[in-house]
């Protein structure tokens, strides 16, 4: 029972924190856990490619956990979108701050939620990623399929060292 | 000694409850995979099933939730990976997401998610609903060892 409650408390805490994304329609957050150096992106859109906004950086060393966290609001009052969805990717890239995202058969972790998007809808997620090899990786969230002429995102670069 | 209209409160409160009970009806399978190896588990399943991995395999899930009765809102789909015995799901959960979500009737939601197993350690994934009211709903999950 003591552990049933701890978990429902620990869930509507993770909850409270997508409630509180009022403003902005994504951020990201990537934090070193031994360094404790963290980076934040904000929301940017494509077309264009890679978006217009010069992405963040954080360091790390290799086989450093890195803690990502990211909250999507669709901030948007207009229909549903159905099959709409939320992507996330870390993979390794030739330079920081290219624009073209590299193919994705190589990322390191990445993951996907499908759903019919509601105004108003929130989607939080976070997650833990060790990168062995040093070098240069994007991370970056971004909207799928949500039916409109651009879709958003954010970005920031991962130096491994 | 129970008063007549005590006694209806009380049979209405569980005609209500029931009525949402049968509201939320919602199917959850899940799928994972690691180093050759694949495990199942859906809602409803009794025993958690184990997936036994291997350090530095990349470890695959997918998930499906279908809504099998009528339309449904505010429910939570919450998504986990931690190691087993943790009730609380924290910074450092390997995974962790939260959506908010209305279904219509055979609607789905999916999700994925792959990433290399780098500590040893026995985690759990877990795919569970929540109701608007907070009322735990369907859950499935599987057990992944790393030796």
């Amino acid at each position: 029972m003591t552990g049933t409650w701890a978990k429902q408390s620990a869930l509507i805490m993770f909850l409270a924190l997508v409630a509180r994304a009022e403003h902005f329609d994504i951020k990201l957050t990537a934090t070193a856990t031994i360094s404790g150096a963290s980076r934040e992106a904000g929301a940017d859109q494509t077309p264009p490619v890679g978006g217009l906004n010069a992405r963040p950086v954080l360091n790390v060393r290799a086989g450093e956990p890195i803690q990502i966290q990211f909250i999507l609001t669709n901030v948007y009052s207009h229909d549903l979108a159905p099959d709409a969805g939320v992507r996330y990717y870390v993979v390794r890239e030739r330079e920081a701050g290219q624009k073209p995202v590299p193919p994705l058969e190589s990322a390191v972790s990445d993951g996907s939620l499908s759903f019919g998007l509601k105004p108003k809808a929130r989607i939080a997620g976070r997650n833990r990623v060790i990168i062995m090899e040093p070098g240069i990786y994007l991370l970056r969230v971004e909207s799928v399929n949500t039916q409109r002429d651009h879709e958003h995102f954010a970005a920031l670069d991962i130096q491994v060292q | 000694m129970c008063r007549p209209q005590n006694s209806l409160l009380v049979a209405a409160s569980f005609l209500l409850m029931g009525q949402n009970l049968l509201a939320v009806d919602l199917k959850i399978t899940l799928q994972a995979r690691a180093g050759g190896h694949e495990q199942s588990a859906r809602s409803g399943q009794q025993a958690m099933p184990t997936l036994a991995a291997k350090r530095g395999d990349v470890f695959f899930a997918h998930w499906v939730v279908t809504n099998l009765a009528g339309s449904v809102s505010g429910i939570t789909l919450h998504a986990f990976m931690d190691r087993e015995g943790v009730t609380k799901p924290g910074a450092g959960a390997l995974y962790e997401t939260a959506l908010v979500l209305d279904f219509q009737p055979g609607e789905q939601s999916k999700g994925e998610f792959r990433m290399p197993l780098r500590d040893p350690g026995t985690y759990v994934l877990r795919v569970e609903a929540v109701e608007a009211s907070a009322r735990p709903g369907p859950f499935a999950a599987l057990r992944v060892t790393v030796p």
